[in-house]
């Protein structure tokens, strides 16, 4: 399967936090969710990708070329888009499309204002006055509208209401009718991701701990419910990491198959996103309430 | 490039309509003191009206250092555009940084020169209503305090462009420039003391001080207009693409 994105051994040094190398593909035609705790690396990686800030090592290939070397050419290509609007408050979205039938070669004005049109966003109204949804909404639809191959999405959907995230997510999977557009959506809402991602990457302290099919990785992973005398008896090397209460214990387990014949007596239920990443967040303590 | 002229123009519109607003009153209030003079209730009294007219030199310069001094200040909403996040968003885009330096130093480029070319109509202005010679010297003096303008307006873009921290190389570049003034200080008051009457005499004292330096002010600043406008534009090209987010 041919890769928008691929990342190899990606490493970036800061004075407290090394993004630590990070290797991971995204294929094309799929929405890949990029997972992890504030402060984890996500944005610090999505800024390597899009070369905002240089990496100390590591390889990046989007699209199938070297961002070194074809660094103008990937950018007509791709859209990002981050939580803070780009666009000076004094603007309105008419001006918006003038400003950026000059930045983006491929500018197509109608898909614009039919994005506009279908987000109910006024077209002359200032966008300083925009509430916060309008503003994203707005960001997507200039986004989208310049045939984008790739999109990148940092926190977008971060402090919006779950009514315009449903409404931008439904945007999404209308993009990726196209097999050529892939995404890369990086939150920490998990169930946005739930509902959409093909594939999930899950970062923490600035390493991946998981990347793969999402499907595949809530399948193999697993909560098992029992009491604290039966969690003793729960092989280490199987657990993720376990939450002790009084009443019992509740292990996260990575390998579901294998543990539903090994703890046959035990209760082993299904798991989200949102249990995997508490459950990994914490796999250093082992142990916690 | 159309687009992000555009873009500033929309940007700083705000700052055209204050400057015309403000040499249109200006003009408008030198009328009415011209129109005064000739027909109001000091128009009997040669003393008043000569007066007067001596009083009226501010007028040629004030305006024009407002509106050039003004559309030089006119950076600052630059700033918010670049803070705006506009910066980091054209980085992810194919926009050069040659592209994006560019826009700002054009789009400040017209507007100071359109300021220069108001306080050049304005002085025509000036001098056919209260008679004056539009000579050379008026002419040199606004085009020196447009060369400010431009010095003053690329430096700040290009420190919002080089430096990651601009506050604390502002502060520095003002720490700096305030040790001038008070080596002024410390060569004007010894002189000052030597005076017999210091009260009386310092302004024409001070005038003559500065009688031989006011001949370099004209290439001077013309010469660091220069510098600063290409200077400016490489290093912040060097700077934007070197920059990160």
């Amino acid at each position: 399967m041919e890769n928008a994105i691929e990342m190899t051994g990606l490493t970036k040094k800061y004075d407290g936090f090394t993004l630590d190398n990070i290797s991971f593909n995204v294929p094309k035609g799929s929405i890949m969710g990029f997972i992890g705790q504030n402060g984890a690396g996500k944005t610090t990686t999505i800024k390597l990708l899009l070369n905002l800030i240089k990496k100390d090592s590591g390889n990046i290939r989007m699209l199938g070329l070297d961002p070194d070397k074809n660094e103008s050419e990937i950018k007509s290509q791709i859209s990002a888009v981050f939580d803070e609007i780009p666009f000076h408050e004094v603007l309105n979205a008419n001006q918006v499309s003038v400003i950026l039938s000059d930045v983006f070669e491929n500018w197509d004005k109608q898909t614009y204002f039919c994005y506009l049109d279908r987000f109910a966003l006024p077209r002359k109204k200032k966008i300083g006055s925009f509430s916060n949804g309008m503003k994203m909404k707005l960001q997507i639809a200039a986004a989208l509208s310049h045939h984008a191959k790739l999109l990148i999405m940092d926190e977008a959907t971060t402090g919006l209401d779950p009514v315009v995230r449903n409404e931008i997510l439904d945007i999404f999977m209308e993009y990726l009718q196209d097999e050529n557009n892939s995404i890369l959506l990086s939150s920490h809402i998990t169930s946005d991701l739930e509902k959409i991602a093909d594939m999930v990457t899950f970062i923490d302290k600035g390493k991946i701990l998981l990347t793969g099919g999402k499907d595949e990785t809530v399948e193999n992973h697993a909560v098992i419910k029992c009491k604290k005398d039966d969690y003793k008896n729960i092989e280490s090397a199987d657990i993720v990491s376990a939450r002790i209460t009084d009443f019992g214990a509740e292990v996260m387990v990575h390998d579901r198959k294998k543990c539903e014949k090994k703890y046959a007596g035990l209760t082993i239920d299904n798991t989200t996103l949102e249990e995997i990443m508490l459950f990994y967040v914490r796999r250093e303590k082992k142990e916690w309430k | 490039m159309k687009g992000l002229l555009y873009k500033n123009y929309l940007i700083t519109r705000k700052y055209y309509f204050m400057a015309f607003m403000f040499s249109f009153i200006t003009a408008l209030f030198m009328i009415l003191i011209r129109l005064s003079m000739i027909c109001g209730n000091i128009s009997h009294d040669a003393e008043a009206v000569d007066e007067l007219t001596r009083s009226m030199w501010i007028f040629r310069y004030m305006p024009c250092a407002v509106i050039i001094l003004g559309f030089a200040g006119y950076e600052e909403t630059f700033f918010t555009d670049l803070n705006a996040g506009w910066t980091r968003f054209s980085r992810t885009t194919s926009l050069s940084a040659n592209k994006i330096v560019g826009s700002y130093f054009l789009s400040s480029g017209i507007v100071l020169t359109s300021a220069y070319i108001i306080c050049l109509l304005y002085l025509v202005i000036f001098c056919l209503s209260f008679g004056d010679k539009i000579s050379l010297h008026y002419i040199t003096n606004i085009t020196s305090l447009f060369c400010f303008g431009v010095i003053k307006q690329y430096f700040n873009l290009t420190l919002a462009m080089f430096a990651q921290k601009r506050q604390t190389v502002q502060l520095i570049a003002i720490s700096i420039a305030l040790i001038f003034p008070w080596l002024l200080c410390a060569y004007i008051y010894p002189k000052m003391k030597e005076l017999e009457n210091p009260d009386t005499v310092l302004l024409e004292w001070m005038a003559q001080q500065f009688e031989p330096i006011k001949a370099y002010i004209f290439p001077v600043m013309l010469f660091l207009a220069v510098i600063f406008t290409v200077g400016g534009y490489f290093i912040s090209v060097k700077g934007l693409e070197r920059r990160t987010f």
